[in-house]
């Protein structure tokens, strides 16, 4: 025995700082009877030789102290050698048994990596956007209040109803209104157009927003007459200005008149949004005059704080009252009005949580696919692997000495698939970032989450050490219950075992039949959504944007001299065929208003229909490509008042005055008495969606004219030849009209559609990788099982061969066993398709989630991948050679 | 250990030690004892808690072996080995001794500074 292996053995007796002093007492011990045995052989009597002894040695509690330090250091540098050694036994081993099987270790490496990858990427994501706070102090507490019409959702709340609503609450300890706005700015360099908020000081108030430098507004700075005070971003503060302190106090020119800055945000500071956080350029007060505002116009975003101690229930509760007396003060715009209070949360995330949540249960199944994968590998290769541990159980190797080197191996594999995934996680995120609306992402680190890694690492270092070393100990206790006895005769696999290869197989197919399905259905929405092209030859269409800033009134005929002296010009440019403009492009409606058809009467109790407003000039529908199906187009004349020319879409003639003309017909907006609009259908036009790409048309009107709060202007212009060669004289034609107006944007009418598109065509895209991901690992799995069962069977092959079955009976006996695991996994699949259908149809559009077709597709493509992962081993079976097999018995 | 060190009397009582087990094979602390006493003829005597303080030295820093054995009367006994690491150091050890004492041997003109 070496001196080591006895160190060993004690180890196991416990290695506590108490046993180390009791050894070297017990050093000590022996050494001092030794001396004492001595004496008294030299004729001392017992009591003198240990008093001998004792005044010999000297010191012995400092001696006994140094010595039991020191031995316990010995005894941890032992320790940690033997651990070490053992350790580098097993991982030598590892490393060995893994290159002698390089096939196995990619598969498993690719398997789990994959798994890693993708769940750490979305995990991060949702991490880092959804689960983390807004970033404002105690968000919680941060509420938006809507005022819809009963049984819908998210209309903002009118300038009347807000002072109502104001007067009547307490629940919030600071709130009030604000309006999105872009204006331009001019002096001090190039004229540009920033995004700008009207707010009123509450609103700034109840994000906890403080100065960095200067000061925010004050309550009496908003309403009428509003103060010329604007606050700037840090961002234009910088970049404008040069960080000079000197612009507080001084005048800007924004929309061509004076403003003086009052106020910096500090650096950082974002604005809420429908969809994300925003990062505005310029604060300034929102204007607001009770004498003339319309309790009928919604335009207007609440956002408050709840006062400590307020909930949302309470707020709605108090403001639910103030909506019921007005709905009895003004029954025709608040008779069936009601408030809604929601937290800012679920505003600014608006629907990335749910496309985040769907993507992270996709990339679960597939990690749970992983999970199946590499178990059934494991299963596999241990099987195969019972012989060597049933000769190194019998050579004495301990059950835990095997069971430390299949561990070791595990997860060596493991952490090898770890480093695989860590790459592949940080790679995916930023894939991801591209499918989430940019004022989300934006201004918001994303980045690969330590703890999401380390906690999936784990999840997969379980499954591999579940997988890699139970099933393996199971049949080294089979192995030395008496494989070896045997003989390799019974080396088959048992039923069990076969059982559960199998069902891992069936799982597998079961997860890749949903992905694959998930797949197609989402590449046929896809499909759907874009291919379908309302405007001709949108490829020709130049679009360009500038802004027409106004501020709000209740004026309805504005004239607009700069855009028809532009539109003049443009038409005169060569190349144009046709020349419009509009204040809201196609896929982009905002602006809604109730209208009434000629044949219906005023009724305060029905929820008439919305109609979209699209104001635009005579020569749009040329050159944008909408098609005129009835009528004529606008023309100047149309904008004579009281006798409005308008031209409605189909959807709106269909739903106002199914199966007649709608030539002529009357409308008039929704009110008892004095309408703001009174107006005749002079031509119909072909529907054109308004909210996206995903949606159906809705009805619209086309208006002649361009309301104050319509300040966008997008001229529309259809080219003869390259629409983008254009843009070079569309500037100069502009800045001749007036050289402080910016265009701010420029696209192409293609453009309109593949900006809808982006966010669905990305979320696509992760869909069929992970579609093909599981594909492949359905394959991978199927591959590694067969080929194992096949060569289980081999002798038995070689023995139906030698008794003169056919090759191809040999052929279908394994081809058979792969199939009818891939059918009973796609009938699995079918029910998990059912039972996400659900949730799956929120994504899908144009298409149902329970398509006959589309699974019929992903089941042939499934038994595709079973047809070619199980006849290569079934190939291999048929060429076993009787004679070789016998032989090796 | 610094060659200087090897020197000091601890350097001393260390190289005694890896000599005599080197010879001496597996021993306890007392055999030890006797057999360094035995064979410098009774001229070097080692303290106890010297002896004991040493060998656990030379065992925490790898150059001994230890283990538990039954000793000839039947009682258990801690007994050393020379490690591999321990037997180089005893071979450097033993050359700069060698070295050492010739040198001193030649400054106080003693007659034994043999050529090697």
């Amino acid at each position: 025995m070496t001196p080591d292996s006895g160190w060993k053995r004690r180890f196991r007796l416990g290695h506590s700082r108490r046993r180390v002093e009791d050894e070297v007492d017990d050093e000590l011990q022996f050494h001092l009877e030794g001396l004492v045995d001595r004496y008294v052989e030299q004729g001392m009597s017992e009591g003198e030789a240990r008093q001998r002894v004792r005044e010999a040695f000297g010191n012995p509690d400092g001696t006994r102290a140094e010595l039991a330090a020191t031995a316990w250091r010995t005894r941890r540098r032992i320790l940690r050698r033997a651990w070490m050694d053992d350790f580098v036994q097993d991982l030598r081993q590892s490393l060995r048994h893994i290159g002698k099987r390089p096939g196995f270790a990619a598969v498993v490496m690719l398997t789990l990596g994959l798994g890693i990858g993708a769940n750490s990427a979305i995990f991060s994501v949702l991490r880092s956007v959804v689960l983390a706070p807004l970033p404002y102090p105690e968000p919680d507490q941060l509420m938006t209040v809507w005022t819809p019409w009963e049984g819908d959702r998210f209309n903002p709340v009118s300038a009347l109803d807000w002072v109502d609503l104001k007067e009547g609450s307490t629940s919030f300890q600071a709130w009030g209104i604000y309006e999105p706005q872009s204006l331009n700015l001019s002096g001090d360099g190039e004229p540009e157009q920033v995004r700008g908020i009207r707010a009123s000081a509450g609103v700034l108030q109840a994000l906890g927003a403080q100065a960095a430098q200067g000061r925010l507004f004050l309550p009496g700075e908003s309403g009428n007459p509003v103060a010329h005070v604007a606050v700037i971003s840090h961002g234009l503060w910088q970049r404008r200005f040069g960080s000079d302190l000197g612009l507080l106090g001084r005048g800007i020119l924004i929309n061509k008149e004076p403003w003086a800055v009052i106020g910096i945000l500090p650096r950082g500071f974002r604005f809420p949004d429908r969809g994300g956080l925003s990062d505005p350029d310029i604060y300034l007060p929102v204007s607001l005059d009770p004498a003339t505002a319309d309790r009928g116009s919604y335009y207007l975003g609440i956002l408050g704080r709840l006062r400590d101690g307020r909930s949302m229930a309470q707020a709605r509760e108090e403001l639910d009252g103030i909506a019921d007396r007005l709905a009895k003060a003004y029954p025709e715009t608040n008779g069936h009005r009601v408030v809604q209070v929601v937290p800012l949360r679920d505003i600014v995330l608006w629907d990335a949580p749910g496309r985040l949540w769907i993507l992270l249960g996709v990339t679960g199944l597939v990690l749970l696919l992983a999970c199946a994968n590499v178990g059934g590998l494991f299963v596999a290769r241990n099987l195969g692997r019972r012989a060597e541990m049933a000769i190194r159980a019998s050579l004495g190797a301990g059950r835990g000495r095997l069971t430390r080197q299949l561990l070791t191996e595990a997860l060596t594999l493991a952490i090898l698939a770890g480093g695989f995934g860590l790459l592949l996680a940080w790679l995916g995120t930023g894939l991801l970032v591209r499918v989430l609306p940019a004022g989300l992402v934006g201004g918001r680190e994303i980045r690969v989450d330590g703890l999401v890694v380390s906690a999936t690492f784990v999840a997969t270092l379980l499954t591999s050490v579940v997988t890699g070393v139970i099933p393996a100990l199971v049949s080294s206790a089979m192995a030395s219950s008496g494989t070896l006895r045997e003989g390799s005769r019974a080396l088959t696999s048992g039923r069990g075992q076969g059982k559960l290869l199998g069902s891992m197989v069936v799982v597998q197919f079961a997860l890749a039949f949903v992905l694959v399905d998930v797949a197609v259905l989402m590449v046929q929405s896809l499909r759907k959504a874009t291919a379908y092209q309302e405007l001709a030859e949108p490829e020709q269409v130049l679009v360009a944007g500038y802004l027409q800033p106004h501020e709000r009134g209740e004026e309805i005929l504005i004239p607009d001299p700069l855009l028809e002296e532009l539109l003049d010009k443009v038409r005169r440019l060569p190349a144009v065929r046709a020349a419009g403009a509009t204040t809201t492009l196609p896929l982009q409606g905002r602006w809604t208003s109730d209208q009434l058809p000629e044949g219906q009467e005023y009724d305060p109790d029905a929820n008439v229909p919305s109609t979209h407003m699209i104001p635009v000039s005579p020569g749009y529908f040329d050159a944008m490509g909408i098609e005129l199906l009835r009528g004529r187009d606008l023309t100047r004349a149309d904008l004579t008042e009281g006798a409005i020319g308008v031209v409605v879409n189909q959807a709106f003639a269909a739903r106002s005055w199914p199966g007649e003309s709608a030539l002529g017909k009357r409308i008039r907006a929704n009110a008892p008495t004095d309408p703001w609009l009174e107006a005749v259908v002079v031509g119909v036009v072909e529907d054109v969606r308004q909210r996206g790409l995903e949606t159906a048309a809705e009805g619209a009107m086309y208006v002649p004219f361009f309301p104050s709060f319509q300040q966008d202007r997008w001229v529309a212009i259809r080219t003869a030849g390259d629409p983008l060669a254009l843009v070079p004289a569309l500037r100069r034609t502009l800045s001749e009209l007036d050289s402080n107006r910016p265009i701010t944007r420029i696209m192409t009418g293609e453009d309109l559609y593949a900006t809808m598109a982006r966010g669905r065509s990305a979320t696509t895209r992760i869909f069929g990788v992970f579609a093909l991901v599981a594909l492949a690992l359905a394959a991978a799995g199927t591959f590694g099982v067969m080929s194992f069962f096949v060569g289980q069977k081999i002798r038995e092959m070689g023995i139906r061969l030698a008794l003169g079955a056919r090759r191809r009976e040999v052929v279908w006996l394994v081809l058979r066993m792969g199939l009818v695991l891939a059918v009973v996994g796609t009938g699995v699949g079918l029910l998990g398709v059912w039972g996400v259908s659900g949730v799956l149809q929120s994504l899908l559009y144009g298409v149902g989630a329970i398509n006959p077709l589309f699974m019929a597709a992903a089941g042939l493509c499934l038994g595709l991948v079973a047809l070619t992962a199980t006849g290569i081993p079934a190939l291999r079976a048929s060429r076993a050679d009787p004679v070789e097999v016998m032989r090796a018995e | 250990m610094s060659p200087k060190a090897s020197s000091s009397l601890y350097g001393n009582l260390d190289l005694l030690i890896l000599r005599i087990i080197d010879v001496e094979g597996p021993i306890h602390g007392l055999g030890a004892m006797d057999a360094i006493q035995a064979s410098s003829a009774g001229t070097i005597e080692v303290e106890d808690g010297a002896l004991y303080r040493s060998l656990h030295r030379l065992e925490a820093r790898g150059l001994l072996s230890a283990e538990w054995r039954t000793s000839d009367k039947n009682r258990r006994a801690k007994f050393y080995t020379l490690t591999k690491t321990g037997k180089k150091e005893l071979d450097r050890a033993q050359a700069e001794w060698e070295r050492h004492t010739r040198a001193v041997g030649r400054v106080l003109g003693l007659g034994w500074n043999v050529a090697p």
